[in-house]
């Protein structure tokens, strides 16, 4: 345990670790950064992504990071080398973006000021706008992935289907 | 006696392949939420509905989640501003597991993260115990 793993940090909100394990993603929302650290404490970038107002959340796909700003309406989409892809990849969110998720190419979205979480696609196009509503000011968000056991209810339902529809078609002949 | 037993050995066999296809790595399960307004987590469907507004209830300002296999870590700051932000750790059922799992933080323990058998946190307001992150909303 390290209480103390990274410090000279300006008003962390929320970090993120990349598939390795080796990397960690932090950001900073009173200087408006995103830095880059490894998992051991070491700095790789402290401003890796800079000039950002009152970024609150970050989530993680790939080699593309997502930052939520608690200032505006957008979600800004960057590489993990710190370049912009599209600083405003989504707009007109219902309220100021707080907590992030990708699942898949899904990119799930809370608003703090309206209680609602949103869904896009990585890429940026609008899913449903209020999939959950009526939250009190939700923070951070996560996705499950399906529990094995659905999945496997999921397959057997899959091949009773199949085999009803093989069935069907002996008696069609 | 072959060409009746063919068709129940390709239904078996397509289910498993099924099974491969559809497995946890890929499809989505439920939406879990740290309502900071309030005192609870909420889960809900990926489709939008609910399952239980108040899965975990009982907290203070919850902020941030992480996930590791069926456990759900949820920081949570202080009582009354304190220095004594902790981390609780539950089941994504809701079960408590240790609602102090880690104690002592400071006031505002934000996000989290998992990475193999370590948890990560972030104190937003390390050393800062008197400006409340409400000033900024």
């Amino acid at each position: 345990m390290n209480a103390n793993l990274i410090t000279g940090l300006d008003h962390p909100s929320e970090l993120c670790i990349d598939s390795t394990g080796s990397d960690l993603f932090v950001v900073n929302d009173y200087s408006g950064t995103v830095g880059e650290y490894t998992t051991s404490g070491a700095v790789v970038n402290a401003s890796l992504i800079s000039g950002l107002i009152i970024p609150s959340n970050l989530a993680l796909s790939g080699s593309n990071l997502f930052v939520s700003s608690l200032n505006s309406a957008t979600i800004g989409e960057y590489t993990t080398s710190g370049a912009v892809v599209n600083a405003s990849l989504i707009s007109g969110l219902p309220g100021s973006g707080e907590g992030l998720f990708v699942f898949g190419s899904d990119l799930f979205v809370s608003t703090y000021t309206t209680g609602i979480i949103s869904e896009y696609t990585t890429s940026g196009e609008l899913v449903n706008a209020s999939l959950v509503s009526g939250l009190s000011n939700p923070a951070d968000i996560i996705v499950t992935p399906e529990p094995a056991s659905a999945a496997l209810i999921a397959a057997a339902g899959l091949g009773l289907l199949l085999r009803r529809s093989r069935r069907s078609r002996v008696f069609i002949a | 006696m072959q060409k009746q037993l063919l068709p129940k050995i390709v239904v078996v066999f397509v289910a498993l392949a099924a099974g491969t296809i559809i497995s946890p790595a890929n499809a989505r399960g439920d939406i879990y939420v740290a309502n900071y307004g309030g005192t609870t987590i909420g889960e809900y469907t990926n489709t939008g509905a609910t399952v239980n507004a108040s899965l975990i209830s009982g907290l203070n300002h919850p902020v941030g989640l992480a996930l590791s296999g069926s456990d759900l870590f949820v920081s949570n700051p202080g009582p009354g501003n304190s220095a004594n932000g902790t981390i609780g750790k539950y089941t994504i059922s809701g079960t408590v597991e240790n609602a102090t799992l880690v104690s002592g933080l400071g006031y505002f323990p934000g996000g989290l993260a998992v990475s193999g058998s370590h948890l990560f946190e972030v104190n937003e307001f390390s050393g800062l115990a008197n400006t409340p992150r409400q000033d900024r909303r």
